[in-house]
């Protein structure tokens, strides 16, 4: 009976068929949180915006087109009474900052009120807002444990541990003006560090007419802090004095029911991983370091002194560090510092290196593209070298992977990191080859 | 700390290069080697830019975004101009001191003056018009066969009728 009517159905119930399954893809979240939180942003006078929050299949939560939208058009516009800065902030806690001694950076001030809003619960003036905020960081590289942590690349290391020494000097600081202000707080280093890195993730640049310092042009903006980023996002963020909102341009049109994105800034996924905890796959402004790799090159001959005298050299002309390599491209830098590593019989007193070393500054200036045909030989040489010894990193990192118990979210995120890496360093090694 | 939307973390250069020639590096690889870009290829992509714009010294747009840079030309009144008065191609380094004396017609002013009305402070187009015959005065161009001056009085005095947009 049932296979006989089954086979009546045609085209239309297969269109609807599938009809219905793309629509399944986005699911348009009404958790009571979310409906307090826009009647709070309704009932403080938020500008209507045609954007609702939904949890989209394998991206996450993130805001969905509730009609088209042409290009051109304003998105969302955050009024100035919304925006969480440090000036709004001055001017809120004015009686107790002006006691202090201790200035604190819009950062750590806005880290610090996001908590005691926390703290305070449904008594927040800011509440529904403060609700919809992450419990949990657990996607950060800062908050891996140490076993995932050491599968790093070596250069995202070195910006977490950055990062880190950046938070415990903020939390010293807080903790010395909670001390002097007598507060007999209990803002844990927990507490601290969730309020610290949602305003990591969520800021915005903002400019404002006594914000002096560069890192202080920040602000929170509601609702606005829940769009996603994509590379391929063109908009346009800015305060309009006019309306005195801060105002998201779209020059790309979205249709009902996609997901609108905005532009963080032209990052890689290794900045993006470390600043928001996320990554997006066929980043084109991933790279390859090999700031590592260069400095451990094993050169046979070169003496320890030889080895400082270059790397002084590099220094000098702003040539030291930052040696990456893109898709089927490799640096400027990296060529020309290894061009200047590979010189044989390195002595600054001789007249014959000192030759060497202006032809070197020469390449630098574009009057010559190379010092000469052998040396340019041996930079390649070694330059396939260090290729090969990162992706066998690489190829190491992605086995230890696989048996390590992490969990699967920041893992995954991981392994596509080594597995672009690796992409990479093939594209690089096969126009190595082919120019042989 | 990473804020959202940060204008500070794209770079702009402005330099000056002749249009669909791979000029010489040594006016690149200074201003862009240290930022990790090849000048080799950067120029290639500026030659392929600027090939409408063949010999003609046309001021051009490098953005800079994470070691990525796109090329586009930024427009100006002369090299509009110039490129108008179609001259055939001639050698740079042959040739000094060229004259422009050709001659191109209203129209043709008046299609210039839109495309640089953006950047132009005038109020209407009119007084973009008057600028773009300024600027044809200086290289020695005529506009349909009379001096660009008394084609600049005749607009001023509604002679000559210029569309507001």
């Amino acid at each position: 009976m049932f296979s006989k009517r089954k086979s009546r159905l045609g085209r239309t119930f297969r269109l609807r068929q599938l009809k219905h399954k793309q629509q399944k893809t986005v699911t348009i979240i009404k958790e009571d949180k979310w409906t307090n939180f826009r009647e709070w942003l309704k009932r403080e006078g938020f500008p209507k915006t045609s954007l609702t929050l939904a949890e989209f299949q394998d991206i996450g939560r993130g805001m969905m087109a509730t009609r088209d939208i042409k290009a051109g058009e304003v998105i969302i516009s955050v009024p100035k009474k919304f925006l969480i800065t440090h000036i709004s902030l001055t001017n809120l806690l004015r009686g107790q900052l002006s006691r202090c001694p201790i200035k604190l950076s819009a950062h750590q001030l806005i880290a610090l009120y996001l908590i005691s809003e926390y703290k305070k619960g449904i008594q927040s003036s800011i509440y529904p807002y403060i609700n919809m905020l992450p419990k949990d960081f657990d996607n950060l590289p800062l908050n891996y444990n140490k076993e995932l942590f050491n599968l790093l690349p070596h250069n995202v290391k070195v910006d977490v541990e950055s990062q880190r020494a950046k938070f415990e000097h903020d939390f010293a600081t807080i903790n010395n003006f909670l001390k002097s202000q007598d507060i007999q707080s209990k803002i844990t280093r927990k507490d601290y560090l969730w309020g610290w890195l949602c305003v990591n993730t969520r800021c915005i640049y903002l400019e404002t007419n006594n914000s002096d310092d560069v890192k202080d042009r920040i602000a929170i903006a509601p609702l606005l802090d829940f769009l996603n980023h994509t590379y391929d996002a063109k908009i346009k963020g800015e305060f309009n004095n006019m309306t005195q909102c801060y105002e998201i341009t779209t020059f790309i049109p979205y249709k009902r029911g996609d997901q609108v994105f905005i532009n963080y800034g032209p990052h890689d996924n290794f900045f993006i991983l470390v600043e928001y905890g996320f990554v997006i796959p066929n980043n084109p402004y991933n790279y390859v370091s090999l700031d590592k790799e260069y400095l451990e090159i094993f050169l046979p001959g070169e003496t320890e002194l030889a080895r400082q005298e270059k790397l002084d050299l590099l220094l000098h002309h702003g040539f030291y560090g930052d040696y990456s390599l893109r898709i089927s491209e490799i640096s400027f830098r990296l060529l020309t510092a290894l061009r200047l590593r590979v010189v044989q019989q390195f002595d600054v007193l001789t007249t014959e290196t000192q030759g060497i070393i202006l032809k070197w500054k020469n390449t630098i200036t574009g009057l010559t593209e190379i010092i000469n045909s052998q040396n340019e030989k041996l930079m390649y040489f070694y330059l396939q070298s260090i290729c090969e010894s990162a992706l066998l990193k690489a190829e190491q990192a992605l086995g230890a992977l696989k048996v390590s118990k992490a969990t699967h979210l920041p893992s995954s995120h991981v392994k596509l990191l080594w597995l672009e890496s690796i992409v990479i360093l093939h594209s690089v090694i096969k126009i190595i080859r082919d120019s042989q | 700390m990473a804020p959202k939307i940060d204008p500070n973390e794209v770079k702009i250069i402005y330099l000056r290069a002749t249009g669909g020639e791979v000029g010489a590096s040594a006016s690149l690889a200074p201003k862009i080697g240290p930022l990790g870009l090849a000048p080799k290829k950067v120029g290639e992509d500026i030659a392929k830019a600027t090939s409408d714009w063949k010999g003609l010294r046309v001021t051009v747009k490098l953005t800079i975004q994470n070691r990525q840079a796109a090329v586009s030309v930024v427009p100006s009144a002369s090299s509009l101009i110039i490129r108008a008065l179609k001259e055939p191609p001639r050698d740079r380094k042959k040739e000094k001191n060229i004259k422009h004396s050709g001659n191109i017609s209203m129209d043709e002013v008046i299609e210039i003056a839109r495309q640089m009305h953006p950047k132009s402070f005038a109020k209407n187009l009119k007084g973009t018009v008057k600028e773009i015959l300024g600027t044809c005065n200086s290289i020695g161009c005529t506009v349909d066969g009379q001096n660009p001056r008394d084609v600049s009085d005749s607009v001023e005095s509604g002679e000559i009728e210029v569309p507001d947009e």
